[in-house]
């Protein structure tokens, strides 16, 4: 029903902000292509240097093999942040008293940096997948907690009423009526915890493991190749964007079709 | 062996301090429109929700004779994430009705109330207010109650929309056969659907009226409403009621 005008205009609009962004990514490339004519490759290799090291990585098949290793602990933390964050947060979000308990503990641990847990998990866990995995979970739970939390407490007392009108049964009420609800708080929120966690397990690794992109970035370091530290940062960045606008968004538009536009 | 009415006995509620219900008592027989007016406060509501279900009795008694019954509040209360069809079949999802089957049901009764093919597939955000109140009503409908609980429920919606679905709703009425108990604080309302309008006053709630309408729904035109409010307010019970509100709801 939206008028064709008002749709040409939205077109217009978002291609402009695309060309937006590939502006912006070009005058970055600029201004790092200068920083390498100022500087030399010593201390800033060209994109182009940083490129041919990553295709190095790439023919090696090291790029590959690390990257699993990484994606794995990552996920494996991710994994363990979500479930239990947002069960236990769901939980706590339906109870007052849970709530006003929680609160101060989700602070606390959020204000605990990423490195001082890495500190503790190598003394617990050692050089093991453990380290890495531990201080993804640590550092994400109170993110996917929270969120859930602040779903769960913010359930429509109508739609609840209009369900029990219905005598819907417990299971329908949870997947029909709160699920939904819920998911639209933490879906946002295991975003961004998916970003955190990837950063986090990098950090982790640099400091425990013997592989993974860490531990890339180590041996990058030791060999002063600062080529190869680009290499591994596009790497990791490029694995970034490339889950978060082929995997995620899509996730997350079809999951939010119901929303209003203004939101 | 229950027998097909809504009756209701001596009801008293209270929250907390207050006292909301009185021993009131009331009865809806099969294909029998009831309506309860008064004003804001009177405890209708509440009253409505105790016949629902929603609420526990705990003084007095109701007795539901009906098999099924369904309510229909003065917010659509649809599902946000899920379509106007599948808002219309969800009552039925609740009665655990195959997909396919309260699907088709609900695409009946969405045709009914006149929603087309293209405002079953929209999400609640994208229909008006009326054509929200209609898909309410649809699910109400499409769980095939022999006694309906509306709360306000046009109250949200303009002039010409009200009289849209009220006409709507009395063409449900008279084909099903529907008992309703109607809570309403718009004294026209009361008069163009119920067959007996029974007005509450306040603090606590108690039921001071009883006025019988027995014309035809189709012989309800403008000057039969007009007469029958003037008559209505004529009633000192009636006017010490409404005046507590300020003007007239109508």
């Amino acid at each position: 029903m939206r008028r064709p005008g008002e749709w040409l205009g939205r077109t217009l609009a978002y291609l402009w902000s695309g060309w937006g962004a590939v502006a912006s990514l070009l005058l970055f490339l600029a201004l790092w292509d200068l920083g390498n004519r100022l500087y030399g490759s010593f201390i800033l290799p060209s994109p182009l240097e940083a490129l041919g090291a990553l295709g190095e990585l790439l023919a090696h098949g090291a790029l590959q093999q690390q990257l699993l290793a990484t994606l794995f602990r990552a996920l494996a933390g991710f994994a363990i942040a979500v479930s239990f964050g947002t069960l236990l947060g769901s939980i706590a979000g339906l109870s007052m008293t849970a709530a006003m308990a929680a609160r101060p503990l989700v602070t606390v641990l959020l204000g605990v940096p990423p490195i001082a847990w890495i500190v503790l998990a190598l003394l617990w866990f050692g050089a093991s997948d453990g380290t890495p995995i531990f201080t993804v979970a640590i550092t994400t739970v109170p993110m996917t907690f929270a969120a859930a939390m602040q779903g769960a407490r913010t359930l429509d007392g109508d739609l609840r009423r209009m369900a029990r009108a219905f005598r819907a049964g417990p299971w329908l009420r949870f997947t029909d009526v709160y699920l939904p609800h819920i998911l639209s708080y933490v879906f946002p929120a295991w975003i961004t915890a998916l970003g955190m966690s990837w950063k986090v397990v990098v950090m982790a690794e640099l400091l425990s493991t013997p592989d993974g992109v860490g531990a890339g970035l180590a041996a990058a370091r030791i060999n002063l190749d600062t080529a190869q530290t680009l290499a591994w940062i596009l790497a990791v960045v490029g694995t970034l964007l490339v889950a978060e606008y082929i995997l995620l968004e899509p996730i997350k538009r079809h999951l939010e079709r119901w929303r209003s536009d203004e939101h | 062996m229950s027998i097909e009415a809504l009756t209701i006995e001596r009801l008293s509620h209270r929250f907390g301090i207050s006292d909301i219900l009185d021993r009131v008592s009331l009865r809806v027989a099969a294909g029998e429109v009831v309506a309860l007016v008064g004003p804001s406060g009177c405890g209708k509501t509440t009253l409505l929700h105790l016949a629902a279900g929603l609420l526990d009795v705990v003084e007095g008694r109701i007795d539901n004779g009906f098999d099924a019954h369904a309510v229909m509040f003065q917010e659509p209360r649809l599902l946000p994430w899920f379509s106007a069809l599948e808002n219309i079949a969800w009552g039925l999802k609740a009665r655990r009705v195959e997909r396919a089957e309260r699907l088709a049901a609900a695409f009946a009764i969405g045709a009914e109330l006149g929603l087309s093919d293209d405002d079953l597939a929209k999400y609640p955000h994208e229909l008006s207010g009326g054509m929200r109140q209609r898909v309410a009503l649809a699910r109400a409908l499409a769980v095939r109650p022999q006694l309906l609980l509306l709360d306000e429920p046009f109250s949200a919606l303009d002039m010409g929309l009200r009289r849209e679905l009220q006409d709507l709703l009395i063409r449900e009425i008279r084909d099903r056969g529907l008992a309703v108990l109607l809570v309403t604080h718009d004294l026209t309302e009361a008069v163009r659907l119920s067959h007996r309008i029974l007005v509450m006053a306040a603090a606590p709630g108690h039921i001071v009226h009883e006025e019988s309408l027995t014309a035809d729904w189709l012989a309800r035109d403008r000057r039969f409403i007009f007469d029958r409010l003037t008559a209505l307010l004529a009633q000192p019970a009636l006017a010490e009621t409404f005046r507590t509100e300020g003007a007239p709801a109508w």
